[in-house]
């Protein structure tokens, strides 16, 4: 596991392709926290939506910065088409909390630095756990819509992109009935201080998703 | 034992079938040249054994780890080689390599290690992959091309590392390493072909020595192209 971390790390540092998804990290950071005031709930609702959007961008340009020599030779050496989709699993997992922390990290450092109105009320400790499950969880879907539409399933760059914006529409189409819409929606209406069944259920629903996509993922893998 | 036995498999690349009915079987120290025309499906098979994609139909059984090295060796611009064997030997979860120490007895320059990969030339990359690929130890060697961008010395490193009992399939157009078995590959089939021996010509022309090896279909060929251009002929060794 540490071995495939690290294998990721370096690539992932080794390509110029996140850089985009990253910066846009940061300015949505610091434009989201720039004005004093916010709601806990709303606020925190809507960057976990643009999580999951990040993280398909995130994810996706890490796996398009590995040439495609460099894919194979080490898809071969994790044991193949199952092991290469372990460890795209494990990129997701890597950039779901990466994403996360900003989103989270910022507003309570600012916070802790003595900006007290960052949040308005303050958010309380339920408030950041339960924005914690939605972060990781809508990061963890948008990561996994990316790795479906990753070579060597999809090998046209464009195509991708495409397919991965058209998959992101669909799952905004949801609502409030499973994906990213439904975990922001249920953070905004939780009372405050508390992870309530509704946070909950629809962090559960943003994995059983993400659980498709990757199925979805594996079956399509055996067709290329 | 056998290492890779595949009985009646499809090979398809996109939504074509290039291959059908492929029998093979691999064992230990075996070296199975796959000849074919361009678009015969070799690198295709190649990936399908490296397990890199799926074979339409048929078994294939393989026992133990596989390492595959692709004709055109790319990594990241900026990755340096000497990262990247190390992180490839971890990813086999295998324990670290003095990687300067086996580049030097390989004959690469080490200092090459630690440059970016964008500054290395495509023979060099292939030195790299093909490095890595031995240093692992694999039960198999999947080579698409392994000689095709190496020079005078790296073509005799890799045969000599090759003719150490690994068991290897590889596609090769320059005859260097005289394969124990072969398989043509011809309008969607794959067929047992005969063996041909690897000659080598030394040649010599106002001082300069040439030592040259060629497949035994395609010396005379090679002697008359010498000997048109001057060179004398003083052996030619089976």
């Amino acid at each position: 596991m540490i071995a495939r971390a690290r294998y990721l790390l370096l690539t992932s540092a080794r390509t110029r392709t996140p850089l985009a998804p990253l910066a846009l990290t940061v300015f949505w950071v610091f434009g989201t926290f720039f004005y004093p005031g916010n709601e806990v709930g709303g606020t925190w609702g809507q960057t976990g939506v643009t999580c999951c959007a990040l993280a398909a961008w995130l994810v996706g340009a890490i796996l398009a910065g590995e040439p495609a020599a460099q894919a194979e030779m080490a898809t071969t050496a994790v044991g193949g088409l199952r092991g290469r989709l372990a460890l795209e699993g494990l990129l997701v997992l890597m950039v779901a909390p990466l994403l996360a922390l900003p989103f989270l990290g910022w507003p309570l450092l600012l916070h802790a630095l003595g900006q007290a109105n960052v949040f308005k009320p303050p958010a309380l400790p339920g408030d950041v756990a339960g924005a914690a499950l939605v972060h990781i969880c809508c990061g963890i879907l948008g990561g996994a819509v990316a790795v479906l539409f990753a070579p060597p399933r999809v090998t046209r760059r464009a195509t991708a992109t495409a397919a991965v914006l058209a998959s992101l529409l669909v799952l905004a189409g949801l609502g409030t009935l499973a994906g990213p819409i439904a975990a922001a929606q249920a953070i905004s209406d939780a009372p405050r201080g508390t992870v309530n069944g509704s946070e909950l259920v629809a962090c559960l629903g943003c994995l059983a998703l993400a659980a498709a996509v990757f199925g979805a993922a594996a079956l399509w893998s055996r067709r290329t | 034992m056998a290492i890779v036995e595949a009985r009646t498999l499809t090979v398809a690349r996109g939504r074509r079938i290039v291959l059908r009915d492929v029998d093979l079987t691999v064992r230990g120290g075996d070296i199975v040249h796959l000849a074919g025309a361009n678009g015969s499906g070799k690198t295709s098979l190649l990936r399908v054994l490296a397990g890199l994609a799926r074979p339409r139909g048929g078994e294939l059984r393989r026992e133990g780890g596989a390492a595959f090295v692709p004709e055109r060796v790319q990594l990241a611009p900026a990755l340096r080689p000497l990262e990247w064997l190390g992180a490839m030997r971890r990813l086999r979860g295998l324990d670290a390599v003095d990687w300067l120490a086996a580049a030097t007895a390989s004959g690469l320059d080490p200092a090459k290690l630690e440059r970016p990969a964008a500054s290395l030339s495509k023979g060099m990359l292939q030195r790299v992959a093909l490095l890595e690929a031995l240093h692992a130890k694999p039960a198999l060697l999947l080579l698409d091309e392994p000689f095709s961008g190496l020079d005078a010395v790296g073509r005799e490193w890799l045969a000599t590392q090759l003719a150490q009992g690994r068991a290897a399939l590889l596609t090769d157009h320059s005859g260097t390493v005289a394969p124990t078995g072969r398989l043509r590959l011809r309008d969607g089939r794959c067929e047992p072909a005969s063996v041909l021996a690897v000659l080598t010509v030394h040649a010599t022309r106002d001082g300069e020595r040439l030592e040259r090896a060629v497949r035994e279909d395609e010396s005379d060929a090679l002697l008359r192209e010498l000997l048109g251009a001057g060179w004398h002929v003083e052996r030619v060794e089976r």
